[in-house]
């Protein structure tokens, strides 16, 4: 709290104290309310689903027929990489070593759009053979899920740029920011395994 | 520049109001239609070509001029901000109620041009779209009432020892939010007084609308010079 | 106006003529207050009078929208009559926000709050207040042909679940500026938490495409969770608000300032 002889010392006007003592009292970064709440929102996406699988059991088996297992791996592949890549940034980090840092993050943004393509290509070769949203209940549930998730992926790689330029100036350094967003990255990464899982895999 | 056309924006509302007189009164009907009316007469009435040439005149210089009040309403936006709660939200609230009315004007507007422009449609598609000119003139009073009464309270609130308008702006426009609110039920019945046709619906409505219009006019003329000085929003 | 300004007397009512008359913030407690009282109009309005919400089935025959219109025809009338007449509380509550943007630090702030505005109020007259007419002419004439009462119907529920450009942008905007804001006028958390709401405008668009299942516009995704995640997402926004409305510094105004200084004593009111 900035007193008024400091205030009047430095010279500062009445709102440039008023903005000071806000950043003081909010220094709480808070991502990880986002998270629980999302994980909550996202259970729900995925109890949804579960009942309805059970209720039309028989065409979703059929339908899961035409996801492909490898895009399957291979985009669960890219994201677990990408994940390992932030990790090793994060520490790089907490070591000052910031080229290193910044590398890694590039790498793991590079991981990311890997991803991205792949999960782009994969939906139009689905498309192209028929498989398209309207086409069934699970379609519904696997392009909708699938592209809630692609958003969040994008969120990811618009906190990853930010982390990027931060790490790259030496006067933003901040490992807050770091921290934030590699916990919503790793989020991001768990939903898709999930997602992987209950519709690549349940059979 | 000549002196006298420093208020032009103001001086162009009395006109505008002139040329909004003269479209209503080219209407067919100087009161509305009555709801009650079958599909098959909404029909007739617009398929008749005295009556469908009479709309359209009307329509197409009621859309002309339909935002034409603006600069009424910007000039009184502006000196808002010359009020001692000027440097907050009040002024913002009054431009977006504002253009949120003209917006609902314009729909009506261009319900009846359609209603007009091919009579041979069938007569349910002409009467729904008669219906729906009728309730988007009527019922949208909310935008007005919003405009009254974020102006009234911007006038209360206004305690300096010079204030903007004069404090029988604010009752006026208390007033006049109050005669509006029964014509936002217009579409509540279709015979009585609450009805679109009604008396408290529509003449309560549109003379409010122009005495409240005369009257503000009136305010922010007396009050034009205020708006030399600058505002506390700057 | 120089004098001092008395002491807030008790009393409900006495107090809130106090704050009225000298309180430097009162135009944005009242819009403040707009808020709850806003949401509790509509929320009143759309559940219980008009039972537009929670919406009907999207696969009703034309027998069954007549019905539906013939049942609850007056309420519906009657229910969007009272939205109509309130609806100013809604506008004073997205430029509060609106308004609280451009005291944030931020660059080319003003721009951000100014394009805030725009893109609420613009959602709020296509997105809440367009099947206000369309409900109420339909509903007007139920005896009307069943064909075009569900157009209206279809109407109704896509203008209200597919305006979700306005919103989308509004909120993007809100949320942008709550984290890059250096002021902290809003908490960083409450920031992170404002993505669910501009998601939900993603998560919303299959209900104009499909009738049935889970995406429909009564589904339990799209309709169901994201309502339950909004109206949560508003008790916070409310505290938030009510939080960052204290907080904010006094807009550069002289009387304002002159008035805070008065009640604080600072300034004698005639100087000798």
């Amino acid at each position: 709290m900035a007193s008024p002889d400091i205030a009047a010392s430095l010279g500062l006007t009445a709102q440039e104290i008023d903005k000071a003592e806000r950043h003081e009292a909010n220094l709480v970064d808070g991502i990880w309310i986002f998270i629980v709440g999302d994980l909550f929102i996202f259970a729900s996406y995925f109890v949804t689903y579960a009942l309805w699988r059970n209720w039309e059991h028989g065409i979703f088996l059929a339908a899961q027929q035409h996801l492909s297992l490898g895009f399957g791996l291979f985009n669960t592949m890219a994201l677990l990489v990408s994940s390992w890549t932030l990790a090793a940034a994060l520490k790089a980090m907490r070591a000052g070593d910031f080229d290193a840092a910044g590398w890694l993050t590039l790498a793991t943004m590079g991981f990311g759009l890997v991803f991205v393509v792949s999960k782009i290509t994969e939906w139009s070769v689905e498309v192209s053979h028929g498989f398209v949203f309207t086409s069934n209940m699970f379609s519904q549930f696997y392009f909708w899920t699938t592209g809630v998730h692609i958003l969040h992926v994008f969120f990811g790689l618009l906190a990853l740029f930010r982390l990027y330029l931060e790490v790259k100036d030496p006067a933003c350094r901040n490992l807050a920011t770091a921290e934030s967003a590699a916990a919503f990255w790793h989020m991001v990464d768990l939903l898709w395994l999930v997602i992987f899982a209950l519709m690549y895999l349940m059979r | 520049m000549p002196k006298s056309l420093n208020h032009t924006l103001l001086l162009s509302v009395p006109i505008i109001g002139m040329i909004w007189i003269a479209a209503f009164l080219v209407f067919p009907t100087y009161t509305p239609m009555s709801p009650t009316m079958t599909a098959a007469d909404v029909a007739a009435f617009y398929g008749n070509p005295a009556n469908a040439t009479r709309v359209q005149f009307s329509m197409i210089v009621f859309n002309w001029f339909e935002i034409g009040m603006v600069g009424l309403y910007a000039t009184i936006a502006m000196q808002m901000q010359r009020m001692s709660h000027g440097g907050g939200p009040l002024a913002w609230v009054y431009m977006a109620v504002t253009l949120g009315g003209a917006c609902m004007f314009a729909a009506a507007n261009l319900f009846w041009i359609v209603a007009a422009y091919r009579p041979d449609r069938a007569p349910e598609a002409i009467q729904l779209l008669s219906d729906m000119g009728w309730v988007c003139f009527t019922v949208p009073t909310g935008f007005l009432i919003g405009q009254a009464v974020t102006l009234a309270f911007a006038v209360f609130l206004d305690d300096r020892g010079d204030p903007v308008f004069g404090r029988w702006v604010g009752y006026l426009n208390v007033v006049a939010a109050i005669a509006w609110i029964p014509a936002a039920f217009g579409a509540l019945y279709t015979t009585g007084p609450l009805a679109w046709d009604g008396w408290i619906t529509f003449h309560l409505r549109i003379w409010t609308f122009a005495i409240y219009n005369i009257a503000m006019f009136i305010a922010a003329w007396n009050a034009r010079h205020r708006l030399d000085k600058p505002s506390v929003a700057e | 106006m120089t004098g001092a300004v008395p002491p807030i007397p008790s009393g409900w009512f006495a107090k809130m003529a106090w704050h009225l008359r000298h309180n430097p913030k009162a135009d944005l407690w009242v819009a403040w207050f707009s808020i709850p009282i806003a949401y509790n109009i509509m929320g009143i309005v759309y559940f219980t009078i008009t039972h537009m919400m929670p919406p009907p089935d999207a696969t009703k025959n034309h027998a069954q929208i007549v019905e539906f219109f013939t049942k609850f025809g007056f309420e519906i009338r009657l229910g969007f009559g009272i939205m109509l007449v309130s609806l100013a509380f809604l506008v004073w509550a997205n430029d509060l926000i609106g308004w609280l943007i451009m005291k944030m630090d931020i660059p080319h702030v003003k721009a951000w709050g100014y394009a805030y505005m725009i893109a609420m109020c613009g959602g709020g007259f296509t997105g809440a207040y367009m099947s206000a007419f369309t409900m109420s002419v339909a509903s007007m004439r139920p005896d009307r042909d069943p064909a075009m009462l569900e157009v209206l119907y279809d109407l109704t529920y896509i203008s209200f679940d597919g305006t979700m450009g306005f919103f989308l942008f509004g909120s993007l905007i809100w949320t942008y500026t709550i984290l890059a804001d250096k002021s902290r006028l809003f908490p960083k958390w409450f920031g992170y938490t404002c993505i669910w709401n501009f998601t939900t405008e993603f998560l919303v668009s299959p209900a104009v495409i499909v009738h049935s299942g889970p995406f429909s516009w009564n589904g339990t995704i799209a309709f169901w969770i994201d309502t339950v995640v909004y109206i949560l997402w508003q008790i916070v926004y409310v505290f938030m608000l009510y939080y960052a409305v204290k907080r904010v510094d006094p807009p550069q105004d002289r009387f304002r300032l002159k008035r805070i200084a008065r009640l604080t004593g600072q300034l004698t009111p005639h100087p000798a």
